[in-house]
């Protein structure tokens, strides 16, 4: 075929565009004529107004979340998935939340902020959701929380520590973990305690996570006169064996990794087994996961401290931790409980929990009320009651301390992170009304 | 005028033009057809996104086809040129104001010229070599980005977000009664998308198009017919990134956040994944690439839903799996991508009634079942159109006669 010659063209299409731009804006007018004001639900600045139901009918209420299903990061959404499915199966089979059935729409973001724009416009603008909850990782959250904040819907318990979701406080917004500020300083006070004045080697993933750990630990340290050495990696590189030789040149006593499970596990491999430095580790609770423990190798990650804020899915004599093992058996698709299915789980129960507080007549409005009242309760796999207020919308505030724990008893041996040690409340609880 | 405007071509391009134009405005147009079954489908307010999604990746893929699809230089750090584009695009909105026409066209240019000198190793690098070197410009990128002498932009790890900057995308203020955010920004990819589609059309169809053809095809003969093999193979890479460049800053327009692991490794191979299964070296494979990107988490959500819940079969963990193997059948059933597909179509009719068909495996055997009944009915299909198999393919895509005969 020839070539489209423009010049001709331009003319037409600038026509067109004119003419169609006109008649849509007649088209538009007429509506606005007959319905008032239709922009009206929309609402601005992270408060939906009065009334809006968007997803809510008598019989179901529309949920959304935006989980890595696919790629480097599936595990953890496929996990946290197949918990919040059972969960909201049980709610289901329980009557619902006044009557109304939970029903839970996943989009697969990959773990990319591109991807995540995208299913979450498609949950907020085609399957027109009643909130997201729980949505995963600093990275897609970082893409689309000012889009659901300008768009008024509510996006709650996300799953992400970074301290810019919840600080400022938008009434739309909340979140589940406990900001990395609070836990590295809190792993920063147990390094100050039990290693003083001995030099910190920090491996630190060279993002915004790895930056606020550095900044918690350093606060932490402080009564311990640690100095800190800090390393940092990309998180294409997988493979940190320079970084942590490095800290053993430097002659390091203690190290403290910021990292996701991969680089986390290389850098503890590398240490105890490539370089046999046994150096004490301490790890971000992000960390305290099953699958580190067979990453890393139980004979090197034996030890190693970290944090958590909830029971986890060992500890079957939590009788909350015991319900959710008969959840899972019921309704889990045979998918094994561990703390990944136990944080999904976990978040559904929360928002059960603030749907009825919300009352029978649910609006967005309602939901983001309940949600700041929510005071005094203790979900059933917390280690203490939850709380939000207006101006904090981080619900855990209280964590324990764990240690890599192998036992070798059993065939093959057992890995877990046990708790020690008393409750750390990191946050003045406020007194319920 | 009124004749050529009367021709079936300029009807068509006119009706798309219209289509194109009005498409965010359907669904409160048409809004009575929303229940209907695949209607229902398009006019769902989230395509008018999803559409300046596909804008903004047709842009970008048919940057990638001119390189590696026209002119044979495969790059795997394709992204970090996008990236590069996007950067500077933000830069220069959320940081000192610029319109965002002016953004675009500096973001195109500089990475235009970015990717000219880039070009230059290029020259004595092919193949696996430059793949290689390319990729080492993706993998080097953030680390660049995240450096304290360009974070003052950059913003390191933090990145760029337009809402948190103070300048969210919002349509200007003479438009704002007429078009919303969501229709503004399909209308600021859409447009250029438009235009750069034109443009790869001429670019291809011109003496450099030629040249860029001759170069992939064979460097040595090129040489000999008198084609400055290194100019046209920088122009190329300048070309693309101009593209890339041009793509990447829409795409931050509409995205408002962008940081360093934006353009990562991963959507690199992403991108030339899918110009591979649109179809090398043609504008409609670029079309197609665009479209699969835009919604290919959609289409394996789709078949995922095929498998009932309850199951033990745990499809989601299979994901991945569902992803790669779709691709795998797909380059294996068309190596020319489904724009290759698509040209073939009136081939493929004239062997099913010329009886030289072979089909292997299940396919052969349903084949040799269903091929009386098919042949009844495409007799008489064929001699109502005789004009189907025209000159004009053949030039659209010199390499495959030869490995296309080889396959059948």
């Amino acid at each position: 075929m020839a070539r489209i010659r423009v010049g001709r063209w331009a003319w037409l299409l600038v026509f067109a565009l004119m003419a169609a731009m006109l008649a849509f804006s007649a088209c538009k007018e007429e509506k606005k004529g007959e319905e008032g004001t239709p922009q009206a639900t929309k609402g601005a600045g992270g408060t939906p107004s009065a009334g809006n139901t968007t997803g809510v009918t008598d019989t179901q209420i529309l949920l959304g979340t935006h989980l890595p299903l696919s790629g480097y990061a599936a595990a953890w959404g496929v996990g946290l998935k197949a918990g919040m499915d059972a969960q909201i199966a049980y709610v289901n089979d329980n009557g619902g939340v006044y009557g109304r059935k939970l029903k839970l729409i996943v989009g697969d973001d990959q773990y990319t902020g591109p991807l995540a724009t995208e299913v979450v416009r498609k949950l907020v603008e085609s399957d027109k959701v009643f909130a997201i909850m729980g949505g995963l990782g600093t990275v897609p959250d970082s893409a689309v929380y000012k889009y659901l904040e300008t768009n008024g819907v509510p996006d709650v318990l996300l799953l992400a520590g970074l301290t810019k979701f919840t600080d400022p406080v938008v009434k739309s917004r909340s979140g589940y973990l406990v900001d990395y500020i609070n836990e590295g300083r809190i792993l920063g006070e147990y390094i100050a305690k039990n290693f003083p004045g001995k030099k910190v080697g920090f491996i630190e993933q060279n993002d915004e996570f790895g930056q606020e750990g550095e900044k918690g630990l350093r606060e932490g340290v402080k009564d311990g006169n640690n100095e800190v050495v800090v390393e940092s990696f990309e998180t294409t590189q997988n493979d940190l064996a320079a970084q942590v030789q490095r800290l053993k040149n430097q002659n390091v006593e203690v190290m403290a990794i910021y990292a996701e499970p991969i680089q986390a596990t290389s850098a503890i491999k590398n240490a105890h087994e490539t370089l046999s430095w046994k150096v004490p580790i301490v790890i971000t609770g992000v960390d305290a996961v099953e699958i580190v423990g067979a990453l890393a190798g139980y004979d090197n990650i034996e030890g190693a401290v970290s944090v958590v804020y909830a029971h986890q899915a060992f500890e079957k004599d939590v009788p909350g931790i015991a319900q959710h093992w008969d959840i899972m058996a019921k309704y889990g698709a045979g998918k094994t409980p561990d703390n990944l299915t136990l944080v999904g789980a976990g978040i559904v129960e929360i928002m059960t929990k603030i749907l009825q507080d919300a009352g029978p007549d649910l609006t967005r409005e309602k939901l983001l009320d309940a949600a700041e009242s929510l005071c005094g309760w203790t979900p059933s796999a917390s280690i203490a009651p939850v709380n939000m207020s207006p101006t904090d919308h981080r619900p855990n505030e209280v964590e324990v301390y764990v240690r890599a724990t192998v036992d070798r008893s059993t065939d093959p041996p057992t890995f877990t992170w046990q708790p020690f040690g008393d409750l750390i409340s990191f946050e003045s609880t406020p007194k319920c009304p | 005028m009124t004749r050529t405007l009367l021709r079936p071509r300029t009807l068509g391009l006119v009706l798309l033009g219209l289509l194109i134009l009005g498409f965010p405005y359907f669904n409160t147009m048409f809004e009575f057809m929303s229940g209907w079954p695949l209607l229902g489908w398009l006019l769902d307010p989230f395509r008018v996104f999803q559409a300046g999604r596909f804008g903004v990746w047709l842009v970008v893929l048919m940057g990638l086809n001119l390189l590696t699809g026209y002119n044979g230089q495969i790059s795997l750090g394709y992204a970090a040129f996008v990236a590069v584009g996007a950067y500077v695009a933000a830069i220069l909105m959320t940081q000192y104001g610029a319109h965002v026409i002016v953004a675009v066209l500096a973001a195109g240019a500089f990475t235009g010229v970015v990717g000219f000198l880039v070009g230059a190793p290029a020259l004595r690098l092919s193949g696996p070599y430059l793949a290689i070197a390319t990729l080492a410009l993706v993998i080097a990128l953030p680390q660049v980005l995240k450096h304290d002498l360009v974070s003052d932009w950059t913003h390191a790890s933090q990145g760029i977000n337009f809402y948190e900057q103070g300048t969210p995308p919002v349509t200007p203020g003479v438009l704002q009664d007429r078009v919303d955010t969501n229709q503004w920004l399909y209308y600021c990819a859409i447009v250029p998308a438009v235009i750069m589609t034109i443009m790869a059309w001429n670019i291809t169809r011109s003496r450099m198009g030629r040249a860029f053809l001759a170069v992939r095809d064979t460097e040595l003969g090129a040489e000999h017919m008198g084609v400055n093999v290194a100019l046209y193979k920088m122009t190329a890479f300048g070309i693309s990134s101009f593209y890339a460049g041009v793509g990447g800053a829409l795409f931050v327009f509409a995205e408002a956040v962008l940081g360093p692991s934006t353009f990562d490794v991963t959507v690199s191979i992403t991108m030339l994944v899918m110009v591979v299964l649109g179809g090398l070296g043609s504008i409609l494979g670029s079309i197609f690439a665009a479209a699969i990107m835009a919604m290919r988490v959609e289409i394996v959500d789709a078949i995922v839903k095929l498998v009932p819940r309850g199951t033990e079969l745990r499809v989601d963990a299979l994901r991945g799996a569902i992803y790669g193997g779709l691709l795998v059948i797909a380059i294996i059933m068309g190596p020319w991508g489904l724009a290759g597909a698509v040209r073939r179509l009136p081939r493929i009719k004239d062997r099913l009634v010329a009886g030289k068909f072979r089909f292997p495996g299940v396919s052969g055997m349903v084949y040799q079942a269903v091929r009386p009944f098919l042949l009844r009915r495409l007799r008489g299909a064929k001699s109502a159109d005789p004009s189907r198999q025209g000159g004009t393919e053949a030039r659209d895509e010199p390499h495959q006669k030869g490995g296309d005969t080889h396959r059948l």
